[in-house]
């Protein structure tokens, strides 16, 4: 005897009992991020930038803390009854740091001394939404503070929970009490971080997960930021994984300059149109093989790409990103929050 | 200081080496008669060796020994870098012949620029060269060791450890004893040592000819179940058969990286039209990396993933640094940088080497030819040639025609028309036959071997020599590749 459970509001197809539609698909368009912040002076791109090298806006020096490091990226399902005042943070902060006292009581893990944080701080990170409707980020900091001495506390793990540039759609499915902060970074121990994992899907009643990052994903990754303004001179990188069958090689690493691929992307793509299709990103990839393919005969577009680099940004296929510039952050971080917000399941 | 880095050398061995220590290290080999191995834990073996050091009266020496026995036994935990010394082809009154005079006069050349202890041990017909400089500052600090290896009366040193600090004084100090004026950088590195020396030294036995001198690689054979078959078993055994003659049966020399720089310009205009017309270079660089990235390119033949035939400039000695579209190289552009992780030479030479395989066979038909004509002119005894009709291109015997009975009554009839005799006929003069074909068939009887070997020598000095009079030929034989000079 089967059940059958039917809700009003889904739709159903004459061929399948469940949901027409379980998994978004990936877009075909997206845009390149005409930007306006609130919380950010509403400055036009080309003065910000002729600015920077004298002064900077507030919100772009507190993002030092996220230039120039590796962060994991994990996806998080929306947070049940979160909330963004002070009192509820601290509140937050405390019983944090009784879950990893807990914890190491248990003793399970070998974790060493250097590793070990004892006190826990949520504040607010201002300045990275890019809609007043999504919801503030919040910054969680696992510090060790010394034993003795009034020295300051050491801060061991950083966790950055964001939501940048998600569509409207999106957000009007995520109602009260549930509140959306797809993207998590984290930067630390192995050990903090699952202790830290584990205690928001017990108190929030969320699910976290590594974020995994497609060879599709990276090459729109590839393509949208090469054609970011950019000083820095790195070159771009696209490095594919050779199949483990071929015994000896492991990966082949393409680094083209940066002012040749720009010239390239701009071939492919205009610099006046403000939205990205995806058959130029195809195009932008499959003409770099094509190159490749002229000087070696290897067919490296069936190899899996790993890894991409460009000079304002590195993404990884295993979830790592790095970003090299604060003026890029934005732009970044909400592609990645789309990527994110694609893979996970549609609620 | 001398404990402190005994000990940490010590510590790096594994207990399984002990033996291998107390076999190899001549300096502490009596003292060592007497000890059992069995169940002894490291701790206890340090501590032994430190009483038995103490009583040393030179102990830097014996330390330096050990050093380079731990190098000689992981060799593959440094990374090893290769230079070439350009030495003076004029004869040398210094003959360096034996290890303790080279040591000699190394040790007085580095000690005129570094406060450093030079030790030298021959080695499987290897100097194994160990010079620890001391810092001026602390006495106390472990000193910065620079470990070479050379192999005697060759051009290459093998280096690892050398510091920027220290780089120009070693060199130098090795430049004098070598006799050479210079050293050059090599572009080739890796962490397999044996490789790297068999890449360098043995430049023109790679590829193919690797069948017949290296060791074999253990031939796997896919054994499919009974209801799988595979279509493309053809295609696959063409492969094979490519992969094989081209890279040889046995196992490829060791090496993590290789890197190219193309500054070629774009070739992807077929998707992007706007880059078509366009003349400026796409600065590239592609690095290949792995456990072993020769294997891995052969591999990468046998499974499909490289279309065939590959890329022979894969292999070649390409300075892609000044590579256009017109590349059209002199023999002086081959010794600048050339792909980093391959020797200059033994880039082109051991790769895939069309360019030994084709000449080979070139003189090898040739010298087909040349026997097949022997064999025409002298095999048979003079009366039974038809005398004219076969050695005359103008009357070549057509389709449909009889045999030579024919031919004979023919020139029967002619020969009585014009009043000669049958006898004549018979017994016809070779030296009637027109001159210049009675002049070949001599030579070749009398000089056929000369000819022969003169033509191989030709093709193996333009196998060193890798001149662009090859190109012709390898284009002629050649016309399914891709090969072009142009390219």
């Amino acid at each position: 005897m089967s059940v059958k459970l039917k809700s009003p509001s889904v739709q159903r197809t004459s061929r399948t009992p469940w949901r027409s539609k379980r998994f978004t698909r990936t877009p075909i368009t997206r845009s390149l991020g005409s930007v306006s912040y609130t919380g950010v002076s509403t400055r036009s791109r080309s003065v910000r930038n002729r600015r920077s090298s004298i002064e900077r806006t507030p919100e772009e020096k507190s993002f030092n803390g996220l230039v120039l490091k590796t962060w994991h990226v994990y996806r998080l399902s929306p947070l049940y009854k979160f909330s963004h005042e002070t009192s509820a943070l601290r509140n937050y902060s405390r019983m944090l740091s009784g879950h990893l006292e807990a914890e190491y009581n248990v003793g399970m893990a070998v974790i060493t001394e250097n590793e070990k944080a004892n006190m826990a701080v949520f504040s607010i990170v201002r300045g990275l939404q890019k809609s007043g409707r999504e919801p503030e980020a919040i910054q969680i900091e696992l510090k060790q503070k010394p034993i003795r001495g009034d020295a300051e506390a050491r801060t061991v793990y950083t966790a950055i929970l964001c939501c940048v540039g998600a569509s409207d759609d999106v957000l009007e499915k995520v109602k009260q009490p549930f509140v959306l902060l797809p993207l998590m970074l984290s930067k630390g121990p192995v050990m903090l971080n699952r202790y830290l994992t584990s205690w928001l899907e017990c108190q929030f009643d969320c699910s976290v997960h590594a974020a995994h990052f497609s060879p599709l994903s990276l090459s729109w990754m590839v393509a949208i930021w090469v054609g970011s303004e950019a000083e820095s001179t790195k070159p771009v990188m696209l490095k594919y994984k050779v199949p483990s069958e071929v015994e000896g090689l492991d990966h082949i690493t393409l680094n083209i300059n940066s002012k040749d691929c720009k010239v390239l992307w701009d071939c492919i793509h205009s610099t006046e149109d403000k939205t990205c299709h995806k058959k130029e990103v195809v195009t932008f990839v499959q003409a770099l093989e094509a190159h490749f393919y002229h000087h070696f005969q290897i067919n490296i577009s069936a190899m899996p790409l790993c890894m991409i680099g460009t000079p304002i940004a590195v993404a990884e296929s295993d979830g790592k990103i790095k970003i090299f510039t604060p003026e890029h952050v934005h732009q970044i971080l909400g592609l990645v929050t789309e990527v994110i917000l694609e893979t996970s399941i549609e609620l | 200081m001398d404990a402190t880095l005994l000990k940490s050398i010590l510590r790096r061995f594994k207990i399984a080496d002990y033996p291998y220590i107390i076999e190899n290290w001549k300096s502490l080999s009596k003292e060592f008669s007497d000890v059992n191995l069995k169940h002894v834990k490291k701790a206890d073996f340090v501590d032994m060796v430190m009483k038995k050091f103490k009583h040393k009266s030179n102990p830097a020496l014996a330390i330096a020994e050990l050093d380079i026995l731990y190098l000689q036994k992981y060799s593959n935990r440094k990374l090893w870098k290769v230079l070439t010394v350009d030495v003076i082809p004029e004869g040398d009154s210094n003959n360096l012949s034996t290890v303790a005079e080279f040591e000699n006069r190394l040790r007085k050349e580095v000690r005129s620029y570094l406060n450093a202890q030079v030790r030298c041990i021959e080695h499987q017909n290897t100097y194994w060269i160990r010079i620890a400089v001391k810092d001026a500052k602390n006495d106390w600090a472990l000193p910065s060791v620079v470990y070479i290896t050379h192999v005697p009366n060759t051009n290459y040193l093998m280096v690892t450890g050398l510091k920027a600090t220290h780089k120009d004084y070693v060199l130098q100090s090795l430049v004098t004893v070598l006799n050479g004026h210079r050293v050059v950088d090599s572009h080739l590195s890796g962490r397999c040592l044996v490789s790297l020396m068999r890449l360098v030294l043995n430049k023109h036995s790679q590829g193919a000819s690797l069948s017949f001198g290296g060791s074999p690689r253990p031939v796997i054979e896919e054994t499919l179940p009974e209801n799988v078959y595979n279509e493309n078993h053809i295609e696959k055994r063409n492969r094979d058969n490519f992969v094989a003659e081209n890279y040889g049966l046995a196992k490829l020399p060791r090496l993590e990286k290789i890197v190219y720089k193309l500054d070629t310009t774009f070739k992807g205009s077929s998707h992007v039209p706007g880059m078509a017309g366009s003349d400026r270079p796409f600065h590239c660089q592609v690095k290949f990396e792995g456990p072993s990235v020769l294997e891995g390119l052969r591999s990468l033949t046998a499974a499909g993933l490289a279309a065939l035939p590959m890329k022979e400039h894969l292999a070649q000695d390409r300075n892609t640094t000044h590579n256009t579209d017109n590349t059209d190289y002199d023999k002086s552009e081959r010794d600048i940088a050339l792909p980093s992780g391959v020797a200059p030479n033994a880039a082109f030479a051991y790769y895939v080497d069309m360019f030994v395989v084709i000449p080979m066979v070139w003189t090898l038909i040739g010298e087909l030819w040349q026997s097949y004509k022997q064999s025409k002119t002298i095999s048979k005894p003079y009366s039974d040639i038809p005398a004219i009709d076969v050695l005359d291109d103008k009357k070549q015997p057509r389709r449909g025609d009889k045999p030579s009975k024919l031919k004979r009554r023919r020139a029967d009839r002619r020969i009585l028309k014009n009043g000669t005799t049958k006898q004549k006929l018979d017994g016809v003069d070779n030296k009637q036959k027109p001159k210049s074909r009675r002049k070949k068939s001599d030579t070749s009887r009398e000089d056929g071997q000369k000819s022969g070997n003169a033509d191989a020598k030709q093709t193996s000095t333009s196998d060193h020599k890798d001149d662009d009079s090859d190109t012709s030929k390898r284009g002629e034989i050649n016309s399914g590749s891709t090969l072009k000079t142009g390219d």
